[in-house]
């Protein structure tokens, strides 16, 4: 699973710094010979790390283009590649390709003195420069427009690099429904663990709370969508403290004391379930065959993998439209997660627990890291973890044109 | 239904597959979606550059307001666009009326700006802009 989270991030840090146009060792090493290999950078600089054959830092690289759109020569903006040495000293920029004028764009290119005029200066020289005369950088004669949008671009992608540098903040901020989550699990806790019966005799008023607050009013419910979010950008540590802390004990709970708290105790829509089952008469129900609750199974597994898939390729596809989570947030529901709802709860009516049981791939993760706990045998349900491992690395390491033409 | 001791693997494969296919086609329509916009993309700034040359030459941009094929057949013809260019809904190169196409070119008055926009098949919601205004880029 961490394999798993690992490639995601990398691959959305890959993509957020090299957007629609990635940056080749190819461009750099005309500018940096030695370049062998470039690596994400996903702190604020969000450019490449160039890296010799020894894996040695030697340079960083960053492109202008999508930070510098607005910033328009004749008919469009250029997109520039920028090249510094390991002593953050520019060694060269290129102008690689450009919305803006061809014939325009190919004068700049054959301009070296315009090219060379950010060589030898530091990122913050370049961040400070407010007038490029003053600067001595100077236009192309006959493609001003084009080059001075160039050399402005180059500047302002400098200057925001610096500028994000000089802004990380924390902003750590508790809001009251951290506190909520938080006392929300630590109840859940008390439940699972507390076995006694003056402790339970009130879980379900603790079920009934879970429906009401956790689910139509705060709308937390672990989610697919919710995980998958965090794992393409980050984990809101600072925004959301309280929510980060409930994921997390939902996974590790399980992990240290094999006590499924999160779905057992916790989690809305099963403890709507399980009050359908309180409900209805026991005759009512039906058991599924062996067979059936194989075929049954197999649904979050194969959920997991269109997860994988929506993420790897950035599919328009709204993962929140797969699980009944977002349903409880009523007013701002999508028809295909209440359509899983109201069919996952109907289900239930007749095959008890149906959803968790064989629907759910969050339930699935959760159960998964479960049954890992102190176990040392090679189970069926570490092969599917292999599985779905291969099929990210394949996604990963495969371009993605090959997928999508 | 009872619960069976024994097992059959046959319905069990195609029970499998069933799921499967039903994934599949969750799948499908996204990927196939995202496989047109990334030709659309391409196709756009292939006819991007080509209206920049032919500003350059004639110092105006096409005067007449004209759909996808049109635009590109005339782009073509004056020699401004270096290699065909290909419907992205259909696959086929550009210029069959019957093909569908969901380009347009818009122009002012003056033939000094230029608009082309792509509508999503079968409504009138932008899909791309790509303008000489505001809108000069794809990223």
């Amino acid at each position: 699973m961490i394999a798993i989270a690992w490639l995601i991030r990398s691959h959305h840090d890959r993509i957020r710094v090299q957007g629609s146009w990635p940056i080749t060792v190819g461009e750099v090493r005309e500018l940096l010979p030695e370049a062998h290999r470039l690596a994400v950078d996903s702190g604020p600089k969000q450019g490449l790390r160039v890296l010799d054959a020894d894996g040695n830092q030697i340079g960083y690289a960053m492109r202008t283009m999508p930070h510098a759109r607005e910033i328009i020569g004749y008919s469009g903006p250029t997109d520039v590649l920028v090249v510094f040495d390991e002593k953050d000293k520019g060694v060269g920029i290129s102008l690689r390709h450009s919305y803006d004028t061809p014939s325009h764009v190919d004068d700049v290119k054959m301009e070296f003195l315009f090219l060379e005029s950010w060589n030898g200066r530091t990122m913050q020289e370049i961040a400070d420069i407010t007038d490029l005369g003053d600067a001595e950088i100077y236009a192309v004669s006959g493609a001003t427009r084009t080059s001075e949008a160039a050399a402005e671009s180059v500047n302002y992608r400098v200057r925001m690099t610096k500028d994000a540098e000089a802004t990380i903040d924390s902003g750590f901020s508790v809001r009251w429904q951290d506190f909520v989550l938080i006392l929300i699990l630590v109840i859940g806790a008390v439940f699972a663990f507390l076995k006694n019966k003056s402790v339970q005799k009130w879980r379900w008023i603790y079920s009934l709370t879970t429906i009401g607050v956790l689910g139509l009013w705060m709308g937390d419910l672990i989610a697919q969508s919710l995980l998958v979010g965090w794992v393409e950008s980050r984990i809101p540590w600072s925004a959301t403290p309280g929510l980060v802390i409930f994921v997390a004990a939902a996974f590790l709970i399980p992990w240290f004391t094999k006590q499924p708290i999160y779905c057992q105790f916790i989690c809305p829509h099963g403890n709507l379930q399980r009050w359908t089952m309180k409900w209805l008469p026991a005759k009512w129900t039906k058991r599924l065959s062996k067979d059936d609750k194989w075929i049954g199974k197999s649904i979050p597994v194969l959920l997991l993998a269109l997860v994988i898939a929506v993420s790897f390729l950035q599919l328009d596809f709204d993962l929140a439209g797969i699980e009944p989570f977002d349903a409880y947030l009523i007013k701002s529901a999508g028809i295909a997660t209440i359509v899983v709802a109201v069919i996952g709860i109907l289900l239930s009516l007749i095959f008890p627990m149906a959803y968790c049981k064989y629907g759910c791939p969050t339930g699935w993760l959760l159960e998964f890291v479960r049954r890992r706990s102190g176990k040392d045998r090679f189970s069926g349900r570490d092969w599917i973890g292999v599985g779905l491992l291969g099929l990210a690395v394949a996604l990963y390491l495969i371009p993605q044109e090959v997928f999508l033409g | 239904m009872s619960e069976k001791k024994t097992s059959s693997p046959s319905r069990r494969a195609s029970g499998l597959l069933l799921v499967t296919i039903g994934i599949t086609i969750l799948l499908a329509g996204p990927i196939l979606d995202m496989r047109t916009e990334r030709k659309v993309r391409a196709m756009l700034l292939q006819v991007q550059e080509a209206l920049q040359r032919y500003h350059i030459d004639e110092e105006i941009y096409p005067r007449r307001m004209q759909e996808g094929g049109s635009l590109v057949a005339l782009l073509e013809d004056e020699g401004h666009l270096e290699t065909s260019v290909l419907n992205p809904w259909s696959g086929e190169r550009y210029g069959f009326e019957a093909d569908p196409d969901y380009l347009s070119y818009r122009t002012d008055e003056l033939a000094e700006t230029y608009e082309l926009i792509v509508t999503f098949p079968g409504s009138e919601e932008v899909q791309f802009r790509l303008d000489s205004t505001k809108n000069r880029s794809l990223e």
